[in-house]
């Protein structure tokens, strides 16, 4: 009988062969044991370090928004209760959209160490591309950390991947002025590696610069900031005009463009989905910011709609998140080399400087001994300045922690002023014990 | 060990050796026969059979069979008796040297007794059970209007908790078999239909606030002939790797032999929506919110509103989304067959509107099951289902775009429509988008196409050796297509030319089994049952997804019209599991019970250094009353004592969670790759063991029956994702570490109060079923406390020494009379409110709850009432965060909000209204937990046998009308529309009992009728 053999057949069928079974590969992942073994996977984790960039907790969203609702730019309206806290200023250690913005940044810097720790090693690659790559990924860290450092203040700063959990949980803070010693030589190794001058959805020398200036004035080194804006405007850099082309819908490239990030429909941010009122609608423009716009400022008419006593942020014009932002443009080299300008004493080449953004805001250039005569009012003139030019665009809280000016000028009552610092994350300190809160939480 | 059977029948033999020539002298024959289990068609063993009025008896083997020799030849009467069935006489008359066959049919005295369990990899009868198993038969599963089996579950198998999460139709349910014993690897327990493990999780793309659909919903009620659930690890482990949560074991109808026969089934009701949720009307909301600007220092000109002229008109926005929906089901069967071929066929479409508009779901199935024995040696059985859902969705729970939560977020002093007659929108002054708009434009369908079956062919070496092989398949296909109308006001997809979204997903599994069934002992003591076998089963899945907007005027939904293509996944996943299983079942004298088995699993999900588990079992059960020096006992009663121990697994992770891997990425149009995911080569079983310790009590002629159990579960190396440092660039790492404790108590008492004298007369059944579990969680990586919750809001933690899922957060002491602001306890004393203030304020699981069925019959009447309760769960009630939060996002307020504090002086624990806020209102604290306690009134139904003589004429053997009420009252203090409520959904194992503008509970009034001819 022939089923007589076939059952025990079926049966002998399911013994064998076990092994190779049970032995699966992934379809649409791979192993990421070596993820870095020739030119092309190098580039491929070098995108995957922009990438990261991208995430909605980092300039994709949150980095953006909180920069503005945790100042006095934006009040928060919209229906959750975390970003409720940080508009308050009664930021938890537990909310959850620090906590996100720490991890989408910790990342970053993850993919950031990988290239810098794995691309060395690698023989089949071209020089100049590996250099190049290198760079880019000593620039980003950079950038990661600066953005680190500038919230929180002292945090951990791993320079490879961790080999293993434990490995992480074991890190403490590092003092913010090592922080800041650091990003100047990864700075320094990016300068020194790339040498791409022209791209601008991805480092250029351009980018390694102005962010050089950008850290020197958060250090106050007020001669470096000047140094290095003069070697960006040395660039070939102009204003766009106008203001509004450089926040078009499609992201398109505009000659002020130092390093932006690329958005599209498909990876896109949610920037204007939180301010617009068709969107999420998390976030509305502050009665404040609208007023401290002059009249006839093209930047408030971009920016703000009025309607009935209510406003709505419409500098990010589409809920789709396709605009290409802004992580420096020529802008804000301005403002920095002003600023260094004034600090050093040089009022009237600081005036000179922002009077440019004013004249493309279709405004009346300051004139120095006139409307601003004194170092402290041509200062608060550069930090309002600051304040209209980069609305919504994540500068205005750090600004003001920056200049010590976040408690007076929020009114913060004094048992807030801790505040100024965001919390180490709750969790990240019960699975990292060493590491200590900032004081206050 | 005394053998009392065995010295009885020694006994015996020497008497009759004292008196064979006196016998032989008056002439004699034989009697031969078996004696048989009338219900179940199994031998009694142990049986006596006696010829009365002489000393000649036996015992039966371990076929039932029997032989008495020497018997008188004339006219005799045999008896049959065995302690737990009712004695049976027949009179036959013996001619000399003749051979007579007598078998009897007994009938046991506790029906419960000879009841057929389904085990895995075979069957037994009740009374031969040593592990703890729970059946419910299709006669508890009838007409209950909803579309799941798991529904008609809840509250009728004890140590079975059955969570409906919400009440949208075709919803996916949470069971929990004996308490949750997992932190991530999922808790629901293994469904085996018609013995082939099938897809049960849920594979919809599309995320709708916790309403999940899971693919248990595929199973048609009316196509099930009993469920059996295993509920101890000693009978749970022969599914080893998957048996830790428990196994719901399906068998569906199959033919019987005979002549065709049609059976018929349908039923229609009417559903609304018992209970609104308790809201403010427009002049209350006016003065709560000018309230809010006077408490915060506001002058009168800068009030938000204006009484008299901004709520001069109110509208209930509740009443605008629920509606008197209908819900129907019909079935028709044909079943019947020759001695050698059986069939089963059966068509059925159950059809239900959701209480909510733009909510509904239908399914039709068919099945066809045969069994055909081309020879006595040969048997082959197909068990084959298809099915196709359609389920119409609506958004769910904590959406901005949420149906329900929409309509109590609305001010109420906003109008559903315009004047012009359109959908009001921003212009009429709504801040959300309007729920009628949405549930009416807007559509979300999800679509499934499934074939479940098996084939399974038995071949008989002997009467003693089988063999079976079967092959089972289980291929899911889900369609789903969502379309986001740009015509809805204040929404996403208003300002980007609607968005269409379209999603395929397969799912496939195929199951290959042969397992050896051999009787290895039959004799007069013992029986000895082996099963061995082996089993290899491929599971792979893949999808689609592609998400287009900006659609031309006038097209909607498929991506083709889409401007831009916003959103797009291609994903493919597999895993196979090997096993290898055996059991034996040792029985003595069919009163000393013994099982044990062993399964052996492999799977493709863990590391190489840890891919096979291997899950022992062991059970004991103990017929106490079969005992001689019981006999008392015994003639009144049934006991079995029992006591198992047994280790089973969960598997229940991603199918390459053990793995480094990196995926695809892109920048700029740039193709790049990134890590996302950290390896744990080591990664292995989460493992359960489990003691229980049992007895099945059936008293006074089985008019009492009592199943009781105790047990301790104690699960470790849980498969958990381990939060780790962000700064390796990942959130978790999936680990083996911790340990979580159920222990537990399953009761169900069932009485025969009153036992109708013929088929006429009065009859009334009592069945309480009740579960007692603790859940702990004892052990944690590093003792490590993590906390989760949903929509980014953190409620819920699990820590040791506390039951999972705890809810977390502020302790709300009252309110301050002089300022009316919320008290919260300052635990570390620094005078703020701090993370490190928040502390265990609730427990998401009941203390016990359960089930109370009563059964009237008289005539041709019978009337059924069910209630369910549930007592000492806590509820978050999520929906007052934004309806009872002092007035801080505009919502509409919940009518409790009224007993505000208002100046000072009030004694209240309701906070001041604040327009900034400031009052602590809106913190997420124990203020938002409530009991959750409930007494249900499930099930009452009244039905009548239509009498024989209105029948016949119309060539109808039986048929049954009956009305119904479901969900008719819940008793409870929860605010909320429903106690029975987690929006977290189905497929969450931390965060339970959490409502977050949940689906409600319709509340049903059907009538049917059912029937055979």
């Amino acid at each position: 009988m022939r089923l007589r053999l076939l059952l025990p057949a079926l049966l002998l069928g399911a013994l064998a062969g076990c092994d190779s079974v049970l032995q699966t590969e992934p379809s649409d992942l791979i192993p990421s044991g070596s993820l870095i073994k020739d030119g092309p996977t190098a580039h491929a984790a070098l995108v995957g370090a922009y990438d990261a960039l991208q995430d909605l907790s980092y300039y994709g969203n949150d980095f953006v928004v909180l920069g503005d609702m945790s100042a006095d730019n934006a009040e928060h309206v919209g229906t959750y209760q975390f970003l409720d806290a940080i508009y308050r200023h009664e930021t938890r250690a537990d909310n959850s959209a620090i906590t996100g913005l720490w991890q989408a940044i910790y990342e970053a810097v993850a993919r950031d160490n990988a290239i810098i720790q794995q691309l060395p090693e690698v023989t089949e690659i071209d020089e100049d591309e590996r250099n190049e790559i290198l760079g880019e990924a000593y620039f980003l860290r950079a950038l990661n950390y600066h953005n680190l450092v500038k919230l929180w203040g002292d945090v951990p700063m791993p320079l490879k991947p961790a080999e293993s959990p434990e490995e992480a949980a074991a890190y403490t803070r590092t003092p913010a002025a090592q922080v800041y010693q650091q990003i100047l030589s990864d700075l320094d190794q990016a300068s020194n590696l790339m040498t791409e001058d022209s791209q601008t959805r991805q480092a250029s020398l351009g980018a390694v610069r102005a962010l050089r200036a950008r850290v020197d004035l958060y250090m106050g080194d007020w001669a470096g900031a000047v140094a290095n804006a003069d070697s960006v405007y040395d660039m070939g850099y102009t204003l766009a005009a106008p203001y509004s082309s450089l926040f078009s819908s499609e992201g398109s490239d505009t000659p002020e463009d130092i390093f932006r990030l690329s958005f599209t429909a498909v990876d896109y941010n949610e920037v204007g989905y939180y301010y617009l009122w068709d969107g999420r609608n998390e976030v509305d423009p502050t009665q404040s910011i609208y007023e401290a716009y002059e009249d006839g400022d093209a930047r408030r008419d971009w920016s703000v709609r009025e309607d009935d006593g209510y406003y709505e942020g419409t500098k990010f014009p589409t809920t789709v998140g396709a605009e290409d932002l802004h992580v420096i443009r020529l802008g804000e080299v301005i403002l920095i080399k002003a600023e260094a300008l004034a600090q050093q004493d040089k009022l009237e080449e600081a005036v000179d400087e922002y009077n440019k953004l004013r004249l493309r805001a279709g405004l009346d250039a300051h004139v120095f001994g006139t409307d601003v005569s004194t170092k402290d009012d041509v200062l608060q003139a550069i930090w309002h300045e600051r304040r209209v030019e980069l609305a919504f665009e994540g500068d205005r809280w750090p600004d003001l922690v920056r200049t010590g000016q976040a408690v007076s000028v929020l009114g913060l009552p004094p048992a807030q002023a801790y505040q100024t610092l965001y919390p180490i994350p709750a969790r990240e300190r019960t699975v990292a014990p060493g590491l200590t809160q900032n004081p206050g939480y | 060990m005394r053998l009392p059977g065995f010295a009885w029948k020694i006994a015996l033999a020497i008497g009759l050796a004292a008196i064979p020539r006196l016998a032989a002298a008056q002439g004699s024959g034989t009697i031969r026969g078996t004696v048989t289990d009338s219900s179940s068609g199994q031998p009694v063993i142990g049986a006596q059979v006696t010829v009365t009025g002489t000393t000649l008896g036996t015992i039966t083997g371990g076929d039932g069979a029997y032989t008495l020799r020497n018997v008188p030849a004339r006219a005799v009467t045999v008896r049959a008796q065995r302690i737990g069935f009712a004695p049976l006489e027949r009179d036959i008359t013996l001619a000399e040297n003749d051979t007579a066959t007598v078998n009897f049919a007994l009938t046991a005295i506790a029906a419960q007794l000879s009841e057929i369990v389904v085990v895995g990899y075979g069957t037994s009868t009740r009374q031969g059970v040593s592990s703890a198993i729970t059946s419910v038969g299709s006669e508890q599963l009838a007409n209950t209007p909803s579309a799941s089996i798991e529904s008609a579950l809840q509250g009728k198998a004890p140590g079975v908790q059955v969570m409906e999460n919400a009440g949208n139709p075709g919803n996916g349910l949470s069971i929990r078999v004996r308490g949750p014993a997992s932190i991530n690897a999922g808790n629901q327990p293994l469904y085996v239909v018609d013995g082939v493990p099938i897809i049960q999780d849920g594979y919809g793309q599309l995320g709708m606030g916790g309403q999940d659909v899971t693919a248990v919903s595929g199973l048609n009620p009316d196509e099930i002939a009993s469920i059996d659930i295993l509920k101890d690890a000693a009978a749970s482990a022969i599914y080893g790797s998957r048996g830790s949560n428990g196994v719901v074991m399906i068998t569906t109808k199959r033919g019987q032999e005979g002549k065709p026969k049609v059976t018929f089934n349908a039923y229609y009701g009417r559903q609304d929506n018992p209970k609104q949720y308790p809201l403010v009307n427009a002049q209350q909301y006016v003065e709560l919110y000018n309230e809010s600007a006077k408490n915060d220092g506001y002058d009168p000109e800068d009030y938000p509103f204006i009484p008299g002229e901004d709520d001069a008109r109110s509208f209930n926005w509740q009443d605008a989304i629920f509606r008197d929906a209908p819900i129907s089901d019909i079935q028709i069967g044909l079943s019947g067959g020759s001695e050698r071929t059986k069939y089963y066929i059966s068509g059925s479409r159950f059809d239900q509107e959701g209480i909510v508009i733009g909510s509904a779901y239908n399914r039709i199935a068919t099945r066809l099951n045969l069994d055909f024995n081309p020879y006595d040696k040969l048997q082959l059985r197909t068990s084959i289902g298809l099915t196709r859902e359609d389920h119409q969705r609506i958004e769910g729970d904590g959406s901005l775009d949420g149906v329900v939560t929409n309509a109590i977020g609305m001010q109420p002093m906003r109008p559903i429509f315009s004047d012009d007659g359109s959908y009001a929108g921003r212009a009429e002054g709504l801040r959300y988008s309007n729920p009628v708009a949405l549930a009416n434009l807007n559509s979300t369908s999800l679509n499934t196409l499934r074939a479940l079956g098996n084939v399974e062919a038995t071949y008989h070496f002997t009467d003693r050796v089988a063999l079976t092989g079967r092959l089972g398949m289980d291929i899911l296909g889900l369609d789903e297509e969502q379309w986001e109308s740009p015509l809805v006001d204040r929404t996403y997809a208003a300002s980007n030319g609607g968005v269409g979204k379209s999603g395929h997903t397969n799912v496939h599994r195929y199951v290959m089994e042969s397992f050896a069934t051999v009787d290895a002992l039959r004799n007069d003591r013992s029986t000895l049952e082996l099963v061995g076998g082996a089993s290899v089963e491929h599971n792979d899945s893949d999808l689609n997804f592609v998400r287009g907007e900006n659609f031309p005027d006038g097209f909607t939904k498929y991506v083709r019209n889409a401007s831009i293509v916003t959103e797009y996944d291609g994903h493919a996943t597999k895993n196979n599991l090997v096993s290898f299983f055996s059991r034996a079942n040792y029985s003595l004298l069919g009163r000393y019970l013994f099982s044990a088995g062993l399964r052996a699993d492999g799977s493709s999900r863990f590391g190489e250094d840890s891919r096979y588990g291997v899950f022992p079992a062991a059970s004991v059960g103990w017929v106490v009353s079969d005992e001689p020096f019981a006999e008392g006992l015994g003639r009144v009663a049934s006991l079995k004592l029992r006591a198992s121990y047994g280790e089973t697994g969960n598997q229940g992770i991603g199918d390459f969670a053990a793995r480094a891997l990196a995926g695809g990425v892109s920048y700029a149009g740039t193709p790049g790759s990134a890590p996302v995911s950290i390896a744990n080569p080591s990664l292995r079983w989460e493992n359960t063991r489990e003691f229980d310790g049992g007895m099945d009590l059936f008293l006074f002629d089985g008019r009492l029956g009592v199943t009781a159990d105790y047990y301790i579960r104690k699960t470790s190396d849980l498969l958990v994702q381990r939060p780790i440092a962000l700064t390796t660039g990942f959130s978790s790492v999936w680990d083996n570490v911790g340990n979580i404790e159920n222990k537990g108590i399953d009761l169900s008492v069932t009485t025969e109060n009153f036992r109708p004298s013929n088929e006429e007369g009065f009859g009334w059944t009592t069945t309480l079923n009740l579960t007692r579990n603790r859940n702990k969680v004892t052990k944690l990586f590093g003792g490590q406390p993590f906390t989760t919750g949903i929509n980014g809001r953190e409620t819920s933690i699990v820590t040791e020494g506390q039951p999972l899922g705890s809810f977390y957060m502020y302790e709300f002491q009252g309110v301050d009379p002089q300022t009316g602001d919320a008290i919260f306890r300052d635990v570390d004393g620094d005078g703020e409110l701090t993370s490190a203030d928040k502390v265990i304020v609730g427990d998401p699981q009941p203390d016990f709850f359960g089930g109370l069925s009563n059964e009237f019959s008289l005539k041709g009447f019978s009337l059924r009432t069910f209630l369910q309760f549930s007592k000492g769960a806590d509820i978050f009630n999520m929906m007052r965060l934004f309806t009872d939060d002092g007035g801080c996002t505009w919502d509409n307020m919940w009518a409790g909000a009224l007993d505000r504090w208002q100046k000072p002086g009030d004694v209240t624990d309701m906070p001041r209204m604040s327009y900034d806020c400031t009052s602590g209102a809106d913190e997420i604290s124990s203020r938002y937990i409530e009991d959750g306690s409930y007494l249900r009134i499930q099930e009452v139904t009244l039905s009548y046998a239509l009498p024989a003589s209105l029948l016949a004429p119309l060539r109808i053997e039986n048929a049954q009308i009956f009305v119904s009420g479901h969900n008719l009252k819940t008793f409870t203090d929860y605010s909320g529309y429903n106690p029975d409520v987690n929006s977290a959904g189905a497929g969450a194992n931390i965060v339970m009992s959490t409502d977050y503008f949940a689906y409600p509970i319709a509340r049903t009034f059907s009538i049917g009728i059912r029937g055979g001819f």
